[in-house]
C-alpha cells in the first residue's frame, strides 16, 4: 500500500500546515505546527500522538473546523487537486463536509443527538445533500445500517441513541459518515470509549468499508499498538510537530525517533513476562513557550548539545520513512557530531 | 484461611434493585434486579496484587466498591485478616477504614479543588489522629516526596497540576494513613500512556518497599501483565478464569479470556490473524442467559452449555476457568 507514497496521485495533500491560537498578551500557542503529509486512496494514515500533539486539531483543519481564536496561519490542503483552504464556509458545506470528508468521534453518544431517532439523523444527511423523496432515504438508511452490521435494521433505525450499546452507537455513527459515501473518513480516537473485543470489531468494519469502497481514512488514536496493526503508515506527533512517520511494519519493528521508541517501551504488552516498562521522563512541553532546539529535547534520553540549540528537520532516513531528529542526518555540518 | 491471605471474599452477591410501576406493583410482579456481581470468591495475599479484569458493565467496580462498602452486599462473606467486615458493624471504629484505602479513576473528581494538595495529604492524617499535631505537615510532604510532588508546589491546589500530578496526589493521599490493602480502580486509564506508565512504576515501587497488598481493577491487559501476580476474569457479575496471570496470558482456558486478549491490538510481528471471537454483545445484567453465561456468544458453546452452569475447574497448576470444556478446547486456532 505504502508503496510509491508521495509519487502517485494522492487524494489529499496536507501541506505545511501551521495552527496558532492567539492567547492575547503576548503568548500565543502552536497546536499544529508546519505538518505535511499525503493519503492515498484506501489508505489508513494513522496518526499516534498524547493529549496536546495536536492530533485532533490536525483532523479539524481538514474540515476547517478549528474553533477560534484557532487560525491555519499557513500551508494548504489539497482534495483532489483543489485548495480546500481558500473554499468560503458555504462552499465546503456543500462541497467538502460530509460528501468528500466526513468524521467520527471518540464519545459517539455525545455525537448523536438523544431526541431525535437515528432515522432521522441518518436521513438528516440525505435531506441536505440529496433530493431524494422520503421512501428513497428511509430505504438508504436501513441499507447503511445493514452495512455496519446492525443487526435488524428495519426495526432498530426508528429506535433512539440511548437504546443502543456503545458499539452499536459507534456503527451508527458510521453510518452517518458513511451516508454520502465520502472518499476520506477521519476517524478520532473512534474506539478509545469501546471495550476491546467491541473495539476489534469496530476497526474490522473499517477495515471491511476500505476494502470495498477504496476509502481512504485518517485514523487518530493515542494507542500507538492499535494504529501499528489497522493502519497502512503511521505519522507520530509530539507537541505540535511531526516527529516520525513511515510504513507501520518498518516503525513497529524499527522506530528511529526517541520519542517513539519511549512511546513503544512504555506500553505494557501482554506477551511479555516479567517486563519493563520504562517511563519516558518528565511531562508534555508547554506549547505556549517554544523555544529554540527540538521539542522532545528537555525529556530525550538520547539529547545532545545540539538539540537545544537547533530544530532539527525532517528527514527521509530510509524510503518513505521520515525522522526529525540529530541522530539522523541533519546535523548542521560545523557542529561535527558524526560519530555521536 | 492460611497466614499468607490478608482478605478472603466467598459467594460475594451485589445487586442493584430497579425501580418498579406501580401497576407492576399491583400486579404483583417480582422487583427486577441488576446482578452486578453474582457469587464472586477471591483471596488477596500480603504483599500480592490481584487484578480484576473485564470489560464495562463486568461488574469489577462494583466488585472494589462492596469492600469498602460504597455499595451494600446482599449476600457473602468478606474476612480482613480474618475477621469478618461485611456488616456495617466491623466499619465503626475506623480501623478498616484506615487499612483498606481507594484510588478513583479520576483524580479530577476525586481531589477537592479548595483544598490545597498538602491540606489534601495532611487530612487523612487530622481525621486519624495519627503523628502529634506539630508533625504531621512534615509528615505530608514527605509523603507527597515520596509520590513525586516537591515541597514547593505542596500549596498549590489541584488544577494547578496535569493528570498524572494529580493521581500522584491522590496515591500519596491514600498512602497516608499507612494501608495494608489498596483498591485501586483503574488508577491510570485516565492518564496519557507515557505518564500512565510513571504511575505504574510508582505503584510497583511503593508496594514493594511498604509491603502492600492490592487489588487492581483494570480492562487493560497489558497493564494488568505487568503489575499484577494474580487474576481474575469476570464476565457479567461472575468469575469465569482465575489464576496466576503469566499462565492466564499464555494460555487461557476460558473462550472469553481468549477473545480478550486476542482482541487485543498488536504491533508487527505478533499480530493475529485468527482471532476467537464472540457473537452478538453483552446480555442484560438483568435477565442473564441461563446456564453457562458465555453460550449465546461462545463460538465453542454445545448443547450442555445451555443448561448446566459450568463448575470451575482447575486446569494446571495455578489456573481453572469455569468452563464444562475448560483444559479440552483448541482455543489457539478456532
Amino acid at each position: 500500500m505504502s508503496e510509491g507514497s508521495g509519487q502517485s496521485d494522492p487524494y489529499i495533500s496536507v501541506r505545511n500546515v501551521t495552527i496558532g491560537f492567539e492567547l492575547g498578551a503576548n503568548r500565543k500557542l502552536v497546536a499544529v505546527k508546519d505538518i505535511s503529509f499525503d493519503i492515498q486512496r484506501g489508505e489508513i494514515l494513522g496518526v499516534v500522538g498524547e493529549s496536546g500533539s495536536g492530533k485532533s486539531m490536525l483532523a479539524k483543519a481538514i474540515l476547517q473546523l478549528v474553533p477560534p481564536p484557532g487560525r491555519i496561519e499557513q500551508g494548504s490542503i489539497f482534495l483532489d487537486g483543489v485548495d480546500i483552504l481558500r473554499l468560503s464556509d458555504d462552499q465546503m458545506r456543500a462541497r467538502v463536509r460530509g460528501t468528500q470528508v466526513s468524521m467520527i468521534f471518540q464519545e459517539p453518544l455525545s455525537a448523536l443527538n438523544p431526541s431525535f431517532s437515528v432515522q432521522w439523523q441518518i436521513e438528516e444527511v440525505y435531506k441536505l445533500h440529496t433530493n431524494d423523496d422520503r421512501r428513497t432515504r428511509r430505504s438508504k438508511a436501513i441499507d447503511l445500517l445493514r452495512q455496519v452490521k446492525i443487526p435488524d435494521p428495519e426495526r432498530r433505525i426508528s429506535e433512539y441513541p440511548h437504546q443502543f450499546s456503545g458499539g452499536m452507537q459507534q456503527r451508527v455513527l458510521i453510518a452517518i459518515a458513511l451516508a454520502c459515501s465520502p472518499k476520506l473518513l477521519i476517524a478520532d480516537e473512534p474506539t478509545t470509549a469501546l471495550d476491546v473485543t467491541v473495539q476489534a470489531d469496530i476497526m474490522d468494519l473499517l477495515e471491511e468499508m476500505r476494502d470495498r469502497t477504496g476509502l481512504a481514512i485518517l485514523l487518530i488514536s493515542h494507542n500507538l499498538n492499535l494504529v501499528a496493526e489497522r493502519s497502512d503508515r503511521i505519522m507520530v506527533l509530539y507537541a505540535s510537530e511531526l516527529m516520525e512517520m513511515g510504513p507501520s511494519g518498518r516503525i513497529a519493528e524499527h522506530p528511529l525517533h526517541p520519542y517513539t521508541v519511549g512511546l513503544m517501551n512504555s506500553v505494557p504488552d501482554i506477551e511479555v513476562e516479567d517486563q519493563k516498562i520504562t517511563a519516558i521522563p518528565g511531562e508534555m512541553a508547554d506549547l505556549t513557550l517554544r523555544g529554540v532546539g527540538c521539542v522532545f529535547q528537555p525529556r530525550c534520553r538520547m539529547a545532545m548539545d545540539v538539540c537545544a540549540r537547533v530544530s532539527p528537520e525532517l528527514v527521509e532516513v530510509e524510503p518513505n520513512h521520515f525522522c526529525r531528529c540529530h541522530l539522523f542526518g541533519n546535523t548542521p555540518p560545523q557542529e561535527g557530531l558524526s560519530d555521536g | 484461611m492460611d497466614d499468607s491471605t490478608l482478605l478472603s471474599v466467598e459467594g460475594l452477591k451485589v445487586f442493584f434493585p430497579l425501580k418498579q410501576s406501580l401497576m407492576d406493583r399491583l400486579a404483583g410482579h417480582k422487583r427486577q434486579h441488576v446482578r452486578a456481581v453474582d457469587g464472586v470468591s477471591f483471596d488477596v495475599k500480603r504483599g500480592k496484587t490481584l487484578a480484576v479484569v473485564g470489560e464495562s458493565g463486568c461488574g469489577k467496580t462494583t466488585l472494589g466498591r462492596s469492600i469498602v462498602r460504597l455499595a451494600s452486599p446482599a449476600a457473602g462473606t468478606m474476612k480482613f485478616r480474618g475477621a469478618e467486615i461485611s456488616g456495617p458493624k466491623a466499619w465503626q471504629d475506623g480501623t478498616l477504614r484506615k487499612d483498606i484505602q481507594y484510588i478513583f479513576q479520576n483524580p479530577y473528581a476525586s481531589l477537592n479543588p479548595k483544598a490545597t494538595v498538602l491540606d489534601a495529604v495532611r487530612r487523612p492524617l487530622d481525621i486519624f489522629g495519627l503523628y502529634h499535631e506539630s508533625e504531621r505537615n512534615r509528615r505530608a510532604l514527605q509523603l507527597l516526596a515520596m509520590t513525586g510532588i516537591a515541597a514547593s508546589q505542596a500549596t498549590r491546589y489541584p488544577h494547578e497540576f496535569s493528570g498524572g500530578q494529580r493521581q500522584r496526589i491522590s496515591i500519596a493521599r491514600a498512602l497516608a494513613v499507612e494501608p495494608s490493602l489498596i483498591i485501586a480502580d483503574e488508577p491510570t486509564s485516565a492518564l496519557d500512556v507515557s505518564i500512565q506508565c510513571q504511575i505504574l512504576d510508582l505503584l510497583a515501587d511503593l508496594q514493594r518497599q511498604l509491603g502492600l497488598s492490592m487489588i487492581f481493577i483494570s480492562h487493560d491487559l497489558g497493564v494488568v501483565n505487568f503489575i499484577s501476580d494474580e487474576v481474575i476474569i469476570m464476565y457479567l457479575g461472575q468469575v469465569v478464569e482465575r489464576g496466576r496471570t503469566r499462565s492466564i496470558f499464555r494460555t487461557p482456558a476460558h473462550p472469553y479470556s481468549r477473545a480478550l486478549i486476542d482482541a487485543l491490538p498488536r504491533r508487527g510481528s505478533s499480530r493475529h490473524e485468527a482471532r476467537v471471537k464472540l457473537k452478538g454483545y453483552i446480555p442484560s445484567p438483568i435477565n442473564p442467559p441461563g446456564g453457562c453465561l458465555l453460550h449465546p456468544r461462545c463460538p465453542f458453546a454445545q448443547e450442555r452449555c445451555r443448561h448446566e452452569v459450568p463448575p470451575m475447574k482447575p486446569v494446571g497448576q495455578d489456573q481453572s476457568a469455569a468452563c464444562h470444556f475448560a483444559g479440552q478446547l483448541d482455543l489457539q486456532s478456532p
